[in-house]
């Protein structure tokens, strides 16, 4: 392993690589590391969103066929989690948040993280299309390349709108674990997108704002580092007040009850005040952003909360009488 | 530093102890995998068999 090969993740821009790095050479990497690529963390999400979808979805599935399903998802959002990291490699050293991943961090061969994700993201649209269904196994392919190749290659080193286009990428597995019920795609399913959608910005750019250093020396082009502050407090409280409109549709298309309205409408109110708050201050010390911390930690919480009531909406209503 | 000095030394029995660990610890991992894997087509087969 030499300097050439770990320098040579920056893909030709040519903006990255930085002359006088020499890459640390590898002993066999530990299957913690593996793991680790699978961004472990953000699965929880995935298989949460996945799984409320799922149960949402109206209909029955054998819990081994959901099991399966999960897993696949799992295994989806693991895999394209690798080639993120493969092609993220170099930029990750360069920000704190990030510089012990296994790459960056000198525990594994680039190459290595890319075998383990493409085998990874291979196996879990072949498993899905043969346990569960082949519509399902075509929206996780589509979710792995949206994450993978549209979002990490293409629009994060290239445009501030990065977070906005690729939060459909995060957006999929509640479509996928709707998908794997029922075998087609309704109007609910799509709303759950919406709302994961349009939760990513303001969820994304609050954390962006109190670590924009880091992504600035990592040659990010993230909002606040190119639009400025005070248009990204704005595009965060905006992108807040369509939050709590699509998070109330359901109800009011009268795809759910109001077991899911009234706390959903709630929570996206209180997720409109801590976005307010931020949209409306003007403080560019990263020690003092508190209100941006508040709102990432609620956004987390949020997004949760929603989906949980959405289930438990669902089932009440499944098992109410017609 | 220079490339030759970050190269391993697997002439060291700490670095070959070190990296025949991590081989075991991965073949175990991967083969754990690939038993659930066995066991998973099995139910899986069982399951649509039965739906059938």
């Amino acid at each position: 392993m030499n300097a050439d090969t770990v320098t040579s993740t920056d893909h030709g821009t040519g903006q990255l690589a930085p002359s006088d790095y020499i890459a640390p050479d590898y002993i066999a990497a530990d299957w913690r590391d593996f793991y680790a690529l699978t961004k472990p963390g953000v699965l929880k999400l995935v298989i949460f969103t996945g799984i409320c979808g799922l149960l949402a979805a109206p209909g029955s599935i054998h819990p081994v066929i959901a099991f399966t399903a999960i897993l696949c998802i799992a295994l989806g959002a693991g895999g394209s989690a690798a080639l993120n990291q493969w092609y993220e490699g170099e930029i990750d050293g360069r920000m704190k948040r990030t510089s012990r991943r296994p790459i960056p961090a000198g525990r594994m061969q680039p190459q290595s993280a890319l075998h383990f994700g493409i085998g990874l993201s291979a196996l879990s649209v072949f498993i899905m299309g043969v346990g569960v269904n082949w519509l399902s196994a075509g929206i996780l392919a589509v979710a792995i390349f949206y994450y993978a190749v549209i979002y990490t290659i293409w629009l994060k080193p290239n445009t501030p709108q990065n977070i906005v286009i690729g939060g459909g990428a995060g957006a999929f597995p509640p479509v996928i674990g709707w998908a794997a019920v029922t075998g087609d795609v309704t109007l609910l399913p799509i709303l759950l997108f919406a709302l994961i959608f349009i939760w990513t910005p303001p969820h994304f750019w609050a954390l962006a704002m109190f670590v924009k250093s880091d992504y600035a020396k990592a040659g990010i082009p993230m909002m606040p580092v190119v639009a400025g502050e005070k248009s990204t407090r704005r595009q965060i409280f905006w992108y807040s007040v369509v939050l709590l409109a699509v998070a109330a549709a359901p109800p009011l298309l009268g795809l759910t009850g109001w077991i899911y309205g009234v706390p959903a409408i709630m929570l996206s109110l209180i997720f409109l005040g801590l976005a307010a708050k931020v949209g409306f201050r003007q403080e560019s010390d990263p020690k003092k952003m508190k209100p941006e911390k508040q709102l990432f930690a609620f956004s987390i919480v949020y997004l949760f909360a929603v989906f949980a009531v959405l289930v438990a909406d669902r089932l009440v209503y499944a098992g109410a009488p017609a | 530093m220079t490339e030759d000095e970050n190269r391993p030394d697997y002439n060291d029995p700490e670095t070959l102890k070190k990296l025949r660990e991590r081989q075991s610890s991965r073949a175990k991992v991967m083969g754990l995998c690939l038993i659930g894997l066995v066991i998973l087509f099995y139910l899986i087969t069982v399951v649509k068999i039965g739906m059938t």
